[in-house]
Order: C-alpha cells, then sequence, then structure tokens
C-alpha cells in the first residue's frame, strides 16, 4: 500500500510526502482538544472572576441568571469569545497557520491537498464541518475506521475536503548545525552520519538500556572502540560523550 | 578529511543560512504579506538554489532527514512561487451571488422532495399524537408536556429562565449543529439525512398536534412565526444538500464515488455557507422576539415573513434573473 505522495513540480522535480497515520493523528488532536478547552474554560474563569468582583455573583449559575445577573452585552462578553475558541479554533487556525495547529506542528503534520499544497479555506471548512460524521457515535470512532480502512489513512471529513496529513520534516537551526558539523567527519558515510544523528537528536527520550544498546552496536559498525565504564549510567555518559565527538560537537 | 567531504562540508556551511531564511520567508508570505518586487525576486533566486540543492542532497544523502527537510521546503516555496493570488473577498461574493443560487436552481428537485418529505413528517406527527394522545411523550419532555396540560406553553417562561443573550447564544448554536448534521449525515448514502428531516417534521407536527388538543396552537403559532419561517426553509435546504450529497455517492456517473461526492460537497457547501448568517439572525429574533410578550402577532409576521423573503430571494437570484433576463 502507497504510504506516500507523489508530486510532479511544474520543473519535473518529484516530490515525495509521508501520509500520516492514526497515530499522528490522534496525538495531535489530543493536544488540540486540551488547548482549545483550556483556553475557553479559562476565558469563562477570568471573566466570570472580573464580573463577579463587581456584581457581586455568588454563583457560577447565577452568572446566567436573568433577573439580577448578567446584562445582555456581558453575556456576550462571556459566552461568545468561550463558543469561538471552542468551535473555531480548528477552522481558524487551519487557515491562519497553512494547514496546521498548535497539535498538528507538536505531532509533525500538516495538511495539504492532492496536489501537495496548502489547502484552501473552501476544503478546511468543509473537512471541519465533517468533524460531525467522523465523531459519530463517540470519540471520532467513525474517523478512526476511516483512517484504518483508506489508502491514505483519511477521514471522512478529508475525503469531502480533498485533503491529506502529510508528515513534516522540521529541522532545527541546532539540527542543521548538526548535519553541518557531522559532515567533516570522513570515517562515516551519508548513512553513518545519518543514524549518528538520529541517535544523538534522540538520546534523552530513549529508555537507556536501548540508547546504550544502540550507541555499542553503532560503536561496533564502525570499527571504534567501545568505552568501558563501572555502571550502566557511566557508560550512558562515556558513550554520549563519544557520539558527540563523531558527531563534531563539542561535549558537555 | 577528502577532498569531496571538505566540498560538502562547505556547501552545508554556505547553504544553511539561506535555508532558515527561505523558511522564514514561506512562512512570512503565507501570512498574506505582502512583498516588494526585489524581495520577491531575491525569493525565487533563493527558490531555484533550492532546487540545486534538493537535487545535490538526495544524490549524497538519500532518504536522510537533511533531503526530507530539503524536500518539504521545496514543496513550500514551490507554492509561494506558483500558487494563485488569494482571493477570499470575491470568492465569498461569488458564492453569496452566484455559486448558492445556481446550486438551489440545480437542487430544485431534491429541495422539493425535501419540503414533501418535512411536510408528510410534519402530517404523520401531527396525525399520530392527536389520534393517540399519549405518543407525545417521544417528542416532548415531561416537563414540556406538564406545562402544557396546565394551560401554559413552556415557550411563556423562557425569559425568566435565561437573559435573551444567552438564549439566543444557545439557539444559534443548535441551529446551526441541526443544519449541519441534516447536511453532513447525506454521506451514509443520504439516509442519515432523511432521517433528520422526518425526525424535525414528526417533533414538529405531534407538539403541534399535542398544543392544539389544550387550545394554545395558536399561541405556539405566534411564538414560531417570527423565527420559524428561516428556520425550517434552512433545515429545508441543508436536508436538500445532504439528499444530493447521497445521490452524489447513489450515481455518481463518470466519476469515482470520491470525485462525486467531494464535487458534490464543495457545491453543497456554498448553501450553507450563506444560510449560517440568517441562522445568526433567525436565532437573535427567537432569543429577542418570539418570547417577548411586547410583540403583537401582526409584528411577529411582518418580521417572519420578510426575513423569509430577503432569505429566498437571495437563493433564487437564478431563477428570477432567468425570468427578467
Amino acid at each position: 500500500m502507497p504510504n506516500e505522495l507523489r508530486i510532479h513540480a511544474a520543473d519535473a522535480t518529484e516530490l515525495t510526502m509521508e501520509f500520516a497515520g492514526l497515530g499522528s493523528r490522534s496525538y495531535a488532536f489530543i493536544i488540540d482538544w486540551h488547548i482549545r478547552f483550556l483556553f475557553a474554560l479559562v476565558w469563562l474563569l477570568v471573566v466570570w472572576l472580573v464580573m463577579a468582583r463587581g456584581g457581586g455573583f455568588e454563583s457560577f449559575s447565577g452568572f446566567f441568571e436573568d433577573d439580577g445577573g448578567l446584562h445582555d452585552y456581558q453575556a456576550y462578553i462571556t459566552l461568545l469569545p468561550a463558543l469561538v475558541i471552542y468551535f473555531l479554533y480548528h477552522p481558524v487556525l487551519e487557515i491562519a497557520m497553512q494547514g496546521r495547529t498548535p497539535g498538528k506542528r507538536m505531532a509533525g503534520v500538516r495538511l495539504v491537498d492532492v496536489n501537495g499544497q496548502t489547502p484552501g479555506v473552501a476544503a478546511l471548512l468543509i473537512r471541519n464541518v465533517f468533524r460531525l460524521v467522523d465523531g459519530l457515535p463517540a470519540f471520532y470512532a467513525v474517523g478512526c475506521v476511516a483512517c484504518l480502512v483508506t489508502e491514505r489513512s483519511v477521514r471522512i471529513g478529508d475525503l469531502a475536503a480533498g485533503t491529506l496529513l502529510v508528515h513534516e520534516e522540521k529541522l532545527s537551526a541546532r539540527a542543521l548545525e548538526r548535519a553541518r558539523l557531522v559532515s567533516g567527519n570522513r570515517k562515516l558515510t551519508p548513512a553513518d552520519q545519518e543514524l549518528l544523528l538520529d541517535l544523538v537528536e534522540r538520546w534523552k527520550t530513549l529508555d537507556r538500556a536501548i540508547r546504550v544498546r544502540l550507541a555499542v552496536r553503532f560503536l561496533e559498525k564502525l570499527g571504534e572502540q567501545v568505552p568501558a565504564a563501572a555502571n550502566s549510567k557511566r557508560l550512558n555518559q562515556v558513550l554520549y560523550v563519544k557520539l558527540q565527538q563523531l558527531a563534531g560537537e563539542p561535549a558537555h | 578529511m577528502s577532498e569531496a567531504q571538505q566540498a560538502l562540508r562547505h556547501w552545508l556551511e554556505g547553504r544553511i543560512e539561506r535555508w532558515q531564511w527561505l523558511e522564514k520567508q514561506c512562512r512570512l508570505q503565507g501570512g498574506g504579506r505582502q512583498d516588494s518586487s526585489r524581495s520577491s525576486i531575491e525569493f525565487i533566486e533563493g527558490f531555484r538554489a533550492l532546487g540545486s540543492d534538493l537535487s545535490l542532497s538526495r544524490a549524497v544523502f538519500p532518504e536522510s532527514r537533511l533531503t526530507r527537510y530539503l524536500e518539504g521546503l521545496f514543496a513550500r516555496a514551490y507554492e509561494q512561487v506558483y500558487r494563485r493570488p488569494p482571493a477570499l473577498w470575491h470568492s465569498l461574493k461569488d458564492v453569496f451571488l452566484h455559486e448558492a443560487p445556481a446550486m438551489v436552481y440545480d437542487i430544485r428537485g431534491a429541495l422539493a422532495a425535501t419540503v414533501a418529505l418535512f411536510l408528510l413528517s410534519i402530517f404523520c406527527g401531527w396525525w399520530l399524537v392527536y389520534s393517540f394522545p399519549d405518543l407525545v411523550g417521544l417528542f416532548a419532555s415531561q416537563k414540556m408536556i406538564d406545562t402544557v396540560e396546565s394551560g401554559d406553553l413552556w415557550t411563556d417562561d423562557l425569559l425568566n429562565i435565561l437573559p435573551s443573550s444567552v438564549l439566543a447564544l444557545s439557539i444559534i448554536a443548535n441551529n446551526i449543529t441541526v443544519t449541519l448534521f441534516a447536511f453532513v449525515l447525506g454521506a451514509f448514502y443520504g439516509i442519515g439525512t432523511i432521517y433528520i428531516i422526518s425526525l424535525n417534521g414528526l417533533m414538529l407536527g405531534g407538539v403541534f398536534a399535542f398544543t392544539a388538543l389544550h387550545g394554545l396552537a395558536g399561541r405556539l403559532f405566534e411564538f414560531i412565526i417570527a423565527h420559524g419561517v428561516v428556520e425550517l426553509s434552512v433545515i429545508c435546504l441543508a436536508g436538500a444538500a445532504g439528499v444530493h450529497l447521497g445521490e452524489s455517492l447513489m450515481r455518481p456517473g463518470n466519476r469515482s464515488r470520491v470525485d462525486a461526492f467531494r464535487t458534490a460537497v464543495r457545491r453543497a457547501g456554498a448553501l450553507l455557507l450563506v444560510a449560517i448568517p440568517f441562522l445568526v439572525g433567525a436565532g437573535l429574533v427567537e432569543g429577542y422576539i418570539s418570547p417577548a410578550a411586547a410583540f403583537p402577532l401582526s409584528t411577529r409576521l411582518v418580521v417572519g415573513l420578510a426575513f423569509g423573503l430577503v432569505f429566498w430571494l437571495v437563493l433564487t437570484r437564478s431563477f428570477w434573473r432567468q425570468h427578467t433576463g
């Protein structure tokens, strides 16, 4: 099953974009859901606190009562932004951030159309309206099943709008600097350089036993001497320093 | 260090800053920033150089993160160079003035069928509850039933429970959700839409019959008329759009089902875009005019019919433009 989008640019360059699966999609959604929920809640609570100090509302429910409660303009100030944050978070941010949201950015994915370009406003609105179907009957069950059974791992909203969720490779300034530094190591082939950079970048997120095993195997593959250490904690530190040296970085 | 590697390092040293500059420009230009012709030319030159960098990176570091990064950057820069200029305002104007009216004309058959289904459901709901009053429990809550049986309408106290603003906002949110549901459930071969339209019709007919049994139908009509013309029109229109989606899946013609569905969604979506401002208006009327005892029936009739007339005039431009040349 093809898991990437191939685009032929006008100057005959071929580009590929890897489709994001259910995992990345769910990860991005969960982050976004928490952001919008918290922002809407914080707005409600802050406005309530500010107005309650002046209006003497004793409870949150009393705040919405007509008799002695909110004036019309206060209700709009309180409720309208909260509703807008909660319901328009996805469409507005996807339009403003060119197919991304904070959650998608953190998950390293973005939306594109079938030509690999940022989808138009209409497509982004349509994919969000179809959340109503994808969310049925609960917890995005229809959307999850659609992602699992469709060739490009898309939900119904994406099918309707012609949008795709693809991985987006971002390299930080530090990662680019590492790539520059490691390119000077003549012992390493480009493939080894790639492995080394990957290992150094992910070092702190890997389990200690796993990263030690990977580092030992990598050094053995290169024919480098594996440093000895008194215990696994010390070995972990020594190996990291060794890998940093190989990558051309000053060890910290 | 070998000569090739020296060259490679030199290349990377020279290019990294340039890639970061391009990345920043893509971000800024995507945000709609207008650029001078000089910076545009600079961007295009950077884009061309990036193409060469990508080729070199693919040759030296195939399958690497650097190559994937450059591919992503190239795609974004490519989009900036070749995209059409944004014309959101013109597109929106086009939707209101041409696309939505043309769509109403194209789906007039589905619209007539949806209205017929809605009226039939109202009649069935009325007949069911009028003949078997106990069945009202299917369509109304116990609290509503108790209020009507005591000779009052549940709408009488609305403004004592909630202020108009909160009422209007909750009604707007609810109406937009129902409308969107009626549309998107067409994705289930139209069956979901038929279900929503029938259910709403049955409820309306059933509740009217129950109030009629207690001599309150006139007062319910008085409550509904100011906002109901537009609200019920939008429900029928969304239903017709949903039926159109179902039809595109059942009879896709020469295209694949997905393509036919996508085209149908795009075209029918224009209708909803036009309908939503009217739903906001209807929600405000329902929050401020419908529950207020100060407005007589004549005012409510004028508001409801005038609002409905504007709605249908906007959406039937294709009909009357054709007939007036």
